[in-house]
């Protein structure tokens, strides 16, 4: 058997710090990769149709999954507490065929407003490159990730809050500049 | 000193190359897992990683997963390419060659995908084109789908469509074959209807199963609605699958929906059933109902029943009746709690098993929470000759978004030589895109189940080391 030592996924590790000290180097802000899933009632939604000048929250998440489930619980309150803002939120449902006729009962009760679409068989998730859940990522007007987040601590909420804001608001700054330059 | 042309001329182009690339629409990503455990008496250690890294440019996608494992969760070792891909979408079309994952319908007569949790990835190599317009899809695959223990099945064809000519309503069909080992030619198909209305919807799909002989022909039957209305909502769904396995050696193409409870908690997901299609039949219903924005009820009630058994008669499997109950205080706290029965008349003694779940989370401010979970499961088996109890508990320091500390501890009082299980974890999350989690002490072994499947997960005695890493 090779002989392994904590050398060696410290070396990983290392090697990991190196890509990322590079990755704005190798590929800039990443432009969220575009997908189109069925939405509860078998209607289709298409990212890049819906990049509608205002920022993007996207969960991805599961019945099954606590922590997605309380992140989604308090993303409904920033929703509610933001609601004279433009800006959407996004579930992407990881449930498999074990779970996957539950998950629009679930989501009624649970009385989320924002848009809940199911990736039957993780083709979104493999295309993000998600590995555990919850994950969670931020989309500027343009489809350009500008944050991303694994896992969800309470308190996440807040820091998601704070960016969504801060993107509102240069968004505003950057019409009101375009609506003075033609006057 | 020749001039060194090749290699200079080499670095330019490629220079060249890679700017003219980076200015266009080039991303490229990845993501990296590693899980190192190591058993602190014996010195034995579980080294796993796997890098995925993906490309994107115009409508090109292309994609490799590199793998290490020294030894696996499984106890093989290998390192090399597990996956790799080239994707060419425009429009309404997308052909992939290389490997692929895929479902039709709801996984009865074909699913391929990867789940890291239970290691199962079957991925299929060979090619696949689907055509996806705004009210009909097409796939069109062929390839060899991978088994458990790195075999590649025969050449696997198949079809799937969807029509969805009306808002409330749409049709699939799905067409699978390949040769299996034992029956020679195998041909599954099957067709589904969804239906959609303000209050209730509908998914109905059957399945067949056919081969030359004629002696594994098999039916399969699942049938799911909703019924919901502001605060409230119900599912039912019933499964039926008669000789509906479709496995050649270690080559498993389908997963039918299971119809048992999937559980978040450690305990009781230990004791999940293991689906069996070849002879299977049973239903699930679950409600879920929220009176108020800090109420949340949920109730679960599933029973599995062989082809000899009749529905709603005592002679189940595996009944499962489950409820939960979670409650906000203000902002300050949430509640938890769960019960559990079920019974599985399959596994060895016929365990009768209680549990009881408390979850409590206490928010001390905008940033840092304390949560504490106690798992309570009692067992008896053998008509009650032999009884005993399980107890895990966690408790969990969390700041966000930074890091957590949990310390945990499990007992027991089953006829083993090792009773008491404790250990320490902390997760830490750098710079958004990094998660580490280092594990000290010693885990009991104990089954992970996901989609109806389920693996032994070895003993924690030492240390465990989990990195996430995108990029």
């Amino acid at each position: 058997m090779t002989k392994i030592t904590l050398r060696t996924p410290l070396a990983i590790l290392a090697g990991l710090m190196v890509l990322l000290s590079a990755r704005t180097s190798i590929s800039g802000d990443h432009k969220a990769p575009n997908f189109v899933l069925e939405d509860l009632n078998g209607k289709k939604f298409e990212l890049e149709k819906n990049l509608d000048e205002t920022p993007i929250f996207i969960s991805f998440w599961a019945t099954w999954c606590k922590p997605c489930i309380k992140e989604l619980d308090q993303m409904k309150k920033v929703q509610k507490e933001l609601e004279d803002k433009k800006f959407q939120i996004i579930a992407i449902d990881e449930d498999g065929p074990r779970t996957l006729s539950k998950v629009k009962s679930f989501v009624k009760s649970r009385g989320w407003k924002f848009p809940v679409l199911l990736d039957k068989n993780k083709k979104v998730y493999r295309k993000y490159q998600v590995v555990g859940l919850p994950y969670s990522l931020i989309l500027d007007k343009n489809g350009t990730i500008i944050f991303s987040h694994s896992t969800y601590r309470p308190g996440d909420e807040k820091i998601v809050k704070k960016k969504i804001l801060e993107l509102i608001s240069e968004q505003e700054k950057s019409s009101e500049k375009k609506e003075k330059e033609k006057k | 000193m020749r001039f060194p042309l090749i290699p200079l001329a080499s670095l330019l182009i490629f220079h060249l190359v890679t700017e003219s690339l980076l200015a266009s629409d080039l991303t490229i990503s990845g993501f990296n897992q590693l899980e190192y455990s190591q058993i602190e008496k014996t010195r034995k250690e579980l080294f796993e990683n796997w890098l995925d890294v993906k490309a994107f440019y115009n409508d090109f996608n292309l994609g490799l997963r590199y793998e290490n494992h020294h030894p696996s969760l499984e106890d093989s070792i290998w390192d090399g390419i597990g996956f790799r891909y080239f994707e060419f979408s425009k429009e309404y079309l997308t052909l992939t060659l290389g490997n692929y994952y895929e479902m039709f319908g709801r996984g009865i007569v074909l699913r391929s995908y990867e789940n890291r949790d239970i290691r199962n990835d079957n991925n299929i190599e060979g090619a696949k084109l689907s055509l996806d317009w705004e009210r009909a899809n097409l796939k069109l695959l062929s390839g060899q789908m991978l088994g458990k223990y790195g075999t590649r099945g025969n050449p696997l064809r198949g079809m799937d469509f969807s029509l969805s000519p009306i808002n409330w309503a749409s049709l699939g069909g799905s067409y699978v074959q390949t040769e299996i080992e034992d029956w020679g030619k195998v041909k599954l198909y099957s067709g589904n209807l969804s239906l959609y209305f303000s209050f209730i919807d509908f998914y109905a799909e059957l399945g067949k199963k056919e081969n030359p002989s004629g002696l594994d022909d098999g039916e399969a039957v699942y049938l799911a609605s909703n019924l919901y209305g502001e605060r409230f909502g119900l599912t039912l769904e019933y499964k039926d699958y008669e000789r509906f396995s479709f496995v050649d050696r270690d080559i498993t193409y389908n997963n039918p929906p299971e119809l048992t409870r999937a559980h978040q908690y450690t305990l009781l997901n230990r004791q999940a059933w293991e689906l069996n299609p070849y002879d299977e039949k049973g239903w699930e219903v679950q409600g879920n109902y929220s009176p108020k924005d800090y109420l949340k009820l949920l109730v679960d009630f599933s029973e599995t029943h062989d082809q000899k058994g009749r529905i709603f008669s005592s002679e189940a499997l595996f009944t499962e009746a489950y409820a939960e109950i979670r409650y906000d205080y203000q902002e300050l706290a949430t509640v938890k709690f769960v019960g559990d029965r079920m019974e599985n008349k399959k596994s060895f003694g016929k365990p009768e098993i209680t549990g009881a779940v408390m979850d409590v989370t206490y928010y001390l401010d905008d940033k840092n929470s304390i949560s504490g979970v106690i798992e309570h499961l009692h067992t008896s088996k053998f008509q009650k000759d032999l009884k005993y109890y399980e107890q895990l508990y966690t408790l969990t320091f969390s700041r966000s978004p930074v890091y957590s500390v949990t310390i945990g501890a499990e007992r027991t009082t089953q006829d083993l030589e090792k009773k008491r299980w404790a250990y320490l974890s902390f997760d830490l999350t750098i710079l958004e895109r990094h998660n580490i989690s280092l594990t000290y002490g010693t885990r009991r072994a104990g089954k992970v189940c996901a989609s109806g499947m389920c693996i032994e997960r070895p003993p924690l005695e030492g240390f465990e080391l989990k990195v996430l890493s995108q990029f």
